[in-house]
């Protein structure tokens, strides 16, 4: 173990619960926002209580992903320093961005939510969760970004060995990042309502409330199928663009060794896998798909991993330019398989709602119980193939991994390393033993019990 | 203005103004943490803060995120040469925040080792951040006589403002600050003296109870300020002048921030004006209630 390779296993570790637990957040004060605004606008109190009671849960999600997100904003200098220097300036205007339109809104809003309820007028008080909404949104954007640049460079000039910002249009609009805030805003969208669905699925299963979570749970498997059908989309049109903007990826992720015209799509495969050029021993394809893929044809030429291999060495000089291959093909296949999944589960749920049958039937609330995990393993195979399908490159084509690290000891980075793993487990297990007991108190009522100022009032 | 020259002077003004504003509001907020443990309504202590100190920990953020875009260099030389402080400066933030978000929803016994946790971490943040600005000035060693004074005495000047902050809101602390406002102003003396600057004296301030606030605050707020003014343009070893991002980027960092920081100021001050007479304590609930039957 290098330095090098515990920065890595720093990054990617945080980084991936940071970002389960922010796709949560996006979710959840978006179903929040729309409980509140269901009762702003119809006045039945169930959506009141509605709002409360995830609301609850809400707050508890979002103080985790603000606690996660702190280590961020730090670890690119802590560990990446020859990174930061390459990337600053093109990272400068979207973390302003970041950092002023989202970061602070959040905050303030989120505050003048929380304590601003009976106190701000109804309509404020709504305002500030949508507002709220739309700066986790804002932050998701800057976000992908800056990530969307380290996987397609554009918009930039070398200057004196760092890249510097010339075309920022080209950088914050272009197809790369309209279709990864697309897939990432739907995925969030679409966790919130497994999340949503699941702990009303929960509630329901214990037959209290029946109407209010009944109700819930309706539309969140509207919003839900919604969600999962348009990241889908998007996430198509992501693989194809990544075909032509990153082939080595693709091909990684498809297990795709040999140059092949037509090209199939891998379905599953076994052995093989590996950085050397063996390829699996049981690979199931579907004929011409992958082809088809690429550009619409079903006879187009697909570029193989050894070819890509070979004429990256002859671009960039010699080395190992092959992704880590099985961890990116079972990746793409958790992504995908756990997105199919969910949008069965939606499906079905439309379908038992729409007949009335949703509250009532007892293996679909099992089964949404169960599902609550499955967004988490989608997300984490999602980042897992972007951000290692790209190694060994951290800015494509740019900037390798192995230069853009800190000269830092590796007892440094083991010991932070170990101390980060260990808080974070103190506070998720004690987030997730609050949000239990939390949601299992049941919905709050609508109005707040009378307090002591009341008391002496009719006392007096 | 800093030995720089257009828009990077503007930056580094701008991020000395942003860390001003983390050290001097999110200072008191440290400083009421500091004190959790002091008084028995804990909860009011907490909630005394608990609309605005999550929003001060983002300036903190902003100053941050806004060096790498600003100034990559210098942004990657700190972090990484100070890696352990900082380490332990981000493990306190992370604590503290958890703990403040937590506490109220966990049993007793958790709850005191979470306040602990916060009381702990609130003075491990206040004295690293003092510790790094010492550094800043002259690079070299970061375990040094200036650094650790300098951190002692950021932590002590918190502690004074957050008292003093607990006396307005919540009408305690009153005592909490007269006892240290002495150490504290000595060692904001000596600290002054090692970073060569005298405006940290200005927690004497603080022995005024109307002024403490605002003396404790500025003496905590002035010192990014004047490390950056002694030391620009080479900070910590790093050339600000060659370090800085390029005008393009500065450019459209400066548009955003002109667009959007006189807004989120505003609504910042709206924060705090709005639950300025929060109540907090029993006491306070009951002469309300006394209020509005009158």
């Amino acid at each position: 173990m290098t330095s090098l390779d515990l920065a890595r296993w720093q990054f990617g570790l945080t980084t991936l619960l940071h970002f389960a637990i922010v796709g949560v957040s996006i979710g959840l004060v978006f179903f929040v926002a729309l409980m509140q605004t269901r009762y702003h606008r119809t006045g039945d109190e169930r959506w009141l209580r509605l709002t409360k009671y995830y609301g609850r849960a809400m707050i508890v999600v979002f103080a985790v992903g603000v606690v996660t997100g702190l280590l961020q904003t730090f670890q690119f200098g802590l560990n990446w320093a020859g990174f930061s220097r390459y990337v600053g300036d093109i990272f400068g205007a979207p973390l302003a961005l970041e950092g002023l339109a989202a970061f602070f809104v959040e905050s303030v809003f989120l505050g003048l939510w929380i304590f601003g309820a009976g106190k701000l007028r109804p309509r404020i008080h709504l305002a500030c969760i949508w507002i709220v909404s739309a700066a986790t949104m804002i932050s998701a954007y800057s976000i992908l970004v800056a990530n969307s640049w380290m996987q397609h460079p554009v918009g930039y000039e070398i200057v004196d060995g760092r890249a510097q910002l010339t075309d920022v249009v080209a950088v914050m609009f272009n197809a790369t990042i309209g279709l990864t805030v697309a897939h990432v805003l739907f995925t969030s969208l679409m966790t919130g309502a497994v999340i949503v669905l699941g702990i009303a699925c929960v509630q329901l299963k214990r037959g209290v409330e029946v109407s209010a979570f009944g109700a819930v749970a309706r539309m969140a498997t509207v919003i839900g199928l919604v969600a999962a059908l348009a990241a889908a989309g998007a996430g198509h049109f992501q693989g194809v663009l990544a075909l032509e903007q990153q082939p080595m990826k693709m091909a990684a992720a498809e297990a795709h060794y040999e140059t092949e015209a037509p090209a199939g799509l891998s379905l599953f495969a076994l052995g093989g896998l590996s950085t050397e050029s063996v390829p699996p021993f049981l690979n199931v394809k579907v004929p011409a798909a992958l082809s088809f893929l690429n550009n619409f044809s079903l006879s187009s030429e697909v570029r193989g991993i050894e070819q890509l291999q070979r004429e990256a060495e002859a671009r960039y000089g010699p080395g190992d330019y092959t992704p880590f291959v099985a961890l990116m093909y079972w990746s793409f296949r958790v992504m995908v398989g756990g997105g199919v999944l969910l949008i069965a589960l939606f499906a079905v749920g439309c379908r038992l709602a729409a007949t009335g049958r949703l509250e009532r039937s007892r293996w679909f609330l099992r089964a949404a119980m169960c599902a609550m995990a499955i967004p988490f393993a989608a997300q984490a195979g999602g980042w897992l193939l972007r951000e290692g399908g790209r190694q060994p490159w951290v800015v494509d084509g740019l900037l390798r991994t192995d230069v853009a690290s800190s000269d830092v000891s590796v007892w440094a980075v083991a010991g932070s390393l170990g101390a980060f793993l260990a808080v974070y487990a103190v506070v998720f297990w004690t987030a997730a033993r609050v949000l239990r007991s939390e949601l299992s108190h049941g919905l709050p009522a609508a109005r707040p019990a009378p307090r002591a100022t009341a008391d002496l009032a009719l006392g007096y | 203005m800093f030995g720089l020259e257009g828009l990077p002077a503007l930056w580094l003004l701008l991020l000395g103004v942003v860390w001003a504003l983390y050290l001097g509001l999110g200072g008191a907020d440290l400083g009421v943490s500091m004190l959790t443990r002091r008084f028995e309504d804990r909860t009011a202590v907490l909630r005394s803060n608990g609309a605005t100190w999550a929003t001060n920990d983002v300036w903190l953020v902003i100053a941050v995120a806004a060096t790498l875009g600003a100034f990559p260099g210098w942004y990657a030389a700190w972090l990484s040469e100070l890696y352990v402080l900082v380490v332990v400066i981000v493990l306190a933030l992370i604590v503290r925040h958890a703990g403040i978000e937590l506490i109220g929803h966990v049993s007793a016994r958790a709850g005191e080792w979470w306040s602990r946790a916060i009381v702990v971490s609130a003075w491990a943040t206040a004295i690293g951040w003092g510790m790094v600005w010492a550094w800043m000035l002259r690079g070299g060693s970061v375990l040094s006589a200036q650094t650790v004074l300098a951190g002692v005495a950021l932590a002590l000047a918190c502690r004074v403002a957050g008292a003093a902050y607990l006396e307005r809101r919540v009408g305690v602390g009153a005592e909490a600050r007269r006892r240290t406002v002495p150490l504290a102003l000595v060692f904001a003396v000596l600290a002054g003296i090692a970073l060569e600057s005298p405006w940290t004296g200005l927690v004497v301030l603080a022995f005024v109870p109307r002024l403490a606030l605002w003396g404790a605050g500025l003496a905590a707020a002035i010192v990014p300020l004047a490390v950056l003014a002694a030391a620009s343009p080479r900070v910590a070893g790093v050339d600000l002048r060659v370090e800085a991002s390029g005008d393009y980027t500065l450019t459209l960092m400066t548009v955003i921030a002109a667009l959007v920081l006189p807004l989120i100021l505003a609504a910042h001050a709206f924060a705090y004006s709005r639950f300025k007479r929060e109540p907090g304590s029993l006491v306070e609930l009951m002469r309300r209630g006394m209020e509005q039957l009158r």
